[in-house]
């Protein structure tokens, strides 16, 4: 499963906030709304298998 | 910032049938890619496997640090040890979509003995036969000696530009009830360019008989530029 979250379209910027999840941790639950309208959360997407999450914002 | 309306517009343009999720107050991307000055999220991957483990993790910096697809997928494999297909998406890319062309240019009339100048217009709606083979009704219009001139045509297409465009030679044959009146035939060529999925632009030059078995005949040779609303056919 693909999952892509956005959060929009800059660049060239510094960054004011390091992610707080780690590799080989447990990842952070969440919910968020999907182009469809419905709620998806990651327990959920996890239920089908592995979740690839892609952070972007814009169109890159 | 994209709200799940904008998504799903980019999800339907694009074929895209995996949740596209919106993190207005971007909370997640906090936590699991980090955040820029401007409050906007660092473009980044992460994997987790079955067990809600973090296996990979990779955030950018800069716009071209970002994973291509290829990337991404050989990296899901690598990962997950999985050899999964390609996201490839039937009917996304433009050239498979059917289309619907607007065009308008001019050229030079010849009949009775003169060449005139006259404005050219037509509609055309185009179905693909592969990539290569477009075919529809084209509608001609051209004030002088054919004000309508009703054709089927047919379209071949060489795609350049990674199939975003094309190098195209067709041929149309039809009927001209006014002006000119009779069977008419045209050739002609033309490029073509995807500009998104939904549109694109094409130019075109051509050459057409108006009148043939008629009272009087006529040909006309015509430059014209044309916008193409782009169709999903699957």
């Amino acid at each position: 499963m693909l999952v892509l979250a956005s959060s929009g379209c800059v660049t060239g910027l510094h960054v004011t906030s390091e992610a707080t999840v780690a590799d080989g941790g447990a990842a952070a639950p969440f919910t968020l709304p999907a182009q469809d309208g419905t709620q998806v959360s990651l327990g959920q997407a996890l239920a089908a298998g592995p979740v690839a999450l892609v952070f972007y914002r814009g169109y890159w | 910032m994209d709200s799940p309306e904008d998504s799903r517009a980019f999800a339907k343009d694009y074929g895209i049938a995996f949740p596209l999720l919106s993190d207005p107050d971007g909370t997640v991307s906090r936590v699991y890619a980090g955040v820029t000055s401007d409050h906007n999220t660092l473009p980044g991957v992460v994997i987790i496997d079955r067990g809600g483990r973090i296996v990979f993790r990779q955030v950018a910096s800069a716009k071209d640090d970002r994973m291509t697809t290829a990337e991404l997928l050989a990296t899901l494999d690598r990962t997950l040890g999985t050899s999964g297909p390609g996201v490839a998406s039937a009917g996304y890319a433009a050239i498979d979509r059917a289309q619907l062309r607007v065009a308008l240019g001019g050229g030079g009339v010849r009949g009775s003995g003169e060449t005139r100048g006259t404005v050219v217009g037509s509609v055309a709606g185009l179905y693909p036969l592969g990539r290569h083979v477009l075919v529809g009704p084209w509608l001609g219009f051209e004030p002088r000696a054919a004000p309508l001139e009703v054709d089927a045509a047919i379209v071949l297409r060489l795609p350049i530009w990674a199939d975003a465009g094309a190098i195209e030679l067709g041929a149309a044959g039809g009927w001209t009830p006014w002006g000119d009146a009779g069977a008419s035939a045209s050739a002609r060529a033309g490029l073509w360019f995807a500009m998104s999925p939904r549109w694109a632009l094409q130019l075109e030059v051509s050459v057409t008989t108006h009148g043939l078995g008629g009272r009087a005949d006529s040909s006309t040779a015509s430059a014209a530029l044309g916008v193409t609303r782009l169709f999903d056919v699957r």
